[in-house]
């Protein structure tokens, strides 16, 4: 008989982990992925990097990181580049500003929960163009070359062009 | 002689059998829930009525956090409060015959107050309080009604329901997620101890404060009500 399916909670391998029996107090920064069993108190900070807070992980901080999973306890509020993904059982007590969320049934969540739109990243070849539209330049512009542009961002380049011919 | 007569009651051998009854008797299988079923509700379908149009809403959900609620309430583009008001009212009276007993305590009732409504912050363009207030009694369902006035925007509306079955032996206690804009699907969480049941004049005397009570009728033995701040 084939076993079901099941998305596992396990984080892939840690680079750095705070263990069940250590309790860490100040400001925590982390430039790889951090996996958190023991007690942490005061500021989180990974903002490229997935934090993963286990199964007897309390947390009673500030969050910042690129994506934070929660399996644990979370007392504070917690913020989130990429993902928040709160799993069953976990506790988290504080507000979630994010992209995206996942919270599953037996979770229990106290707060707001506020999802802001991820940044569309502009080409700075682009960046530029618009500071030279913007400038109220008397020099006659050199039309810039054509940017290598994803088709999502366009119709933005569309309507630059005859402001910078201007 | 014990071993057969515990054989002849149990079939296998003596040491398996004597712990048997012991194991039965300390664990009774516990109450199966009830399957989740779909209702529809017009009170919700003009809850949501009077939000369209108007995105970035504050929206106040007492019944837990639900990716389904959060994801209903994300495609208009609202923001969500979560909050797990019976969570809490269990965690702070019990679950036992003494949960009503409890609210009458000052302690406990202030304690259920600041872990419920101390990290709230309003205002609130809407709330979707379900049927969390049928578990409460004077004087902290005033109380409570009274924070949920403070938090409130005016004009704007509360969804809640009380049941109205006096029959019941105890109050079911559910889980309610949000499948369309007037469908809820009722996820049986457990119970708690029967209550007095709120009649249509109790209700309008709970929400006195407010700007008015709109009664909704159903077929399930339920007072929907939709209250406007």
């Amino acid at each position: 008989m084939s076993t079901p399916y099941r998305a596992e909670p396990e984080p892939r391998v840690p680079a750095a982990t705070i263990g069940k029996s250590v309790a860490v107090s100040g400001h925590v920064s982390s430039r790889e992925d951090l996996f958190v069993d023991g007690e942490v108190e005061g500021t989180v900070e990974l903002p490229d990097n997935r934090i993963t807070i286990g199964v007897n992980g309390k947390v009673k901080a500030t969050i910042h990181a690129k994506e934070v999973i929660i399996l644990g306890s979370v007392q504070g509020n917690v913020e989130a580049v990429e993902k928040v993904e709160i799993r069953k059982d976990a506790r988290l007590m504080g507000d979630i500003r994010t992209a995206r969320i996942v919270i599953e049934d037996g979770a229990v969540f106290k707060g707001n929960i506020d999802i802001v739109r991820p940044e569309v990243k502009t080409p700075p070849k682009v960046q530029a163009a618009a500071a030279s539209a913007s400038a109220p330049a008397a020099v006659p512009v050199t039309p810039m070359p054509q940017p290598q542009l994803a088709p999502a961002i366009a119709p933005a380049q569309q309507t630059l062009s005859p402001e910078i011919k201007r | 002689m014990l071993k057969d007569t515990l054989r002849s009651w149990f079939g296998h051998s003596g040491e398996a059998a004597a712990a048997a009854p012991a194991l039965s008797i300390a664990a009774p299988a516990p109450k199966a829930l009830p399957a989740p079923y779909l209702r529809t509700s017009h009170a919700l379908e003009q809850f949501f009525q009077d939000l369209s149009g108007r995105d970035s809403l504050r929206i106040l959900d007492l019944s837990g956090a639900s990716q389904a609620n959060l994801n209903f309430l994300m495609q208009y583009g609202h923001q969500l409060y979560c909050e797990d008001f019976v969570s809490t009212m269990e965690t702070v009276f019990g679950k036992g015959p003494d949960f009503y007993e409890n609210q009458a305590n000052e302690a406990r009732m202030e304690e259920f107050l600041e872990q419920t409504f101390a990290s709230l912050h309003g205002p609130f363009d809407g709330a979707l309080v379900w049927d969390t207030l049928q578990f409460l009694q004077p004087p902290l369902l005033d109380h409570a009604v009274g924070h949920l006035n403070r938090l409130m925007e005016p004009q704007s509306l509360i969804y809640s329901f009380f049941c109205s079955n006096d029959k019941l032996p105890a109050l079911p206690v559910n889980s309610y997620r949000l499948e369309t804009n007037k469908s809820i699907r009722v996820i049986p969480r457990g119970e708690l101890p029967m209550s007095q049941i709120q009649t249509n004049r109790g209700i309008e005397r709970t929400f006195s404060d407010f700007n008015s009570v709109k009664f909704f009728l159903t077929r399930e033995h339920l007072r929907e009500v939709l209250v406007r701040r």
